[in-house]
């Protein structure tokens, strides 16, 4: 029994090509993130809502682009390239779990930093700015 | 159906590698930066991952190796796209 066996490096190409599409997305995004807030497809709901676990639309095409390479695969009748495809699909799955995580700590933490805001007591109001003299112009007075 | 056991095993081994980085995160665990983002709970899961594998494999023990196969694919996806990241972002 070979130490690395076929169905071992078939493992690793298809995690390697779920993690070639995620890591080309990802890659295109933090390039310039400024840019690419909010376009397609690095879609997801705001930080404010519960929806924001819900990884991002990026995250999704990688389980799309593993299921084509499947689809692929069996239409040829390649069972090698069925085997990746399926193999992309487990580690994009895995991978999606993972961003959903990561998004439930980010918004667990913002909530708790707006819960510590609303509970810190008001700051002691400042001394009111003593009011500025009333110009006074002088003006014709008549004296009729 | 062997897809849903090795996605059941890719999730658990996602649980393990967000517990490690939880634990480096809070200073128990050491942090083996390498420069790129992959740190300590890739290898862990990378390792651990394949070690299943293998134990599911020798033993004959269908669930392990596929639980296994699922958690290595899982993280070598997850290195590999840390690796397209640095490469095109170059962070």
């Amino acid at each position: 029994m070979a130490v690395i066996s076929k169905r071992d490096l078939l493992d690793v190409a298809g995690g390697a090509a779920a993690g070639t599409i995620d890591g080309v997305l990802k890659g295109i995004f933090n390039k310039d993130p400024a840019y690419w807030t909010g376009r397609f497809p690095y879609i997801s709901a705001p930080i404010d809502s519960p929806l924001y676990i819900i990884p991002s639309l990026d995250d999704w095409l990688v389980l799309v682009g593993s299921g084509l390479v499947w689809f692929a695969g069996r239409s040829i009748r390649n069972a090698d390239l069925t085997y990746i495809g399926l193999k992309a699909m487990v580690s994009s799955i895995g991978m999606l779990a993972d961003a959903v995580v990561e998004r439930a700590r980010t918004y667990a933490s913002r909530l708790a930093y707006i819960s510590r805001q609303a509970a810190k007591p008001a700051a002691p109001s400042a001394p009111k700015p003593v009011a500025a003299a009333p110009v006074i112009t002088p003006t014709r007075v008549s004296t009729y | 159906m062997t897809f849903v056991e090795e996605s059941a095993g890719a999730l658990l081994f996602a649980a393990l590698s967000q517990g490690v980085k939880y634990g480096r995160e809070v200073g128990v665990i050491p942090s083996i930066a390498t420069g790129t983002r992959i740190d300590t709970e890739d290898i862990v899961t990378l390792v651990s991952a394949a070690a299943v594998d293998k134990l599911g494999e020798f033993r004959r023990v269908g669930k392990l190796m596929e639980a296994g196969s699922g958690g290595l694919s899982y993280s070598v996806g997850k290195i590999v796209s840390k690796l397209w990241v640095k490469a095109i972002a170059g962070v």
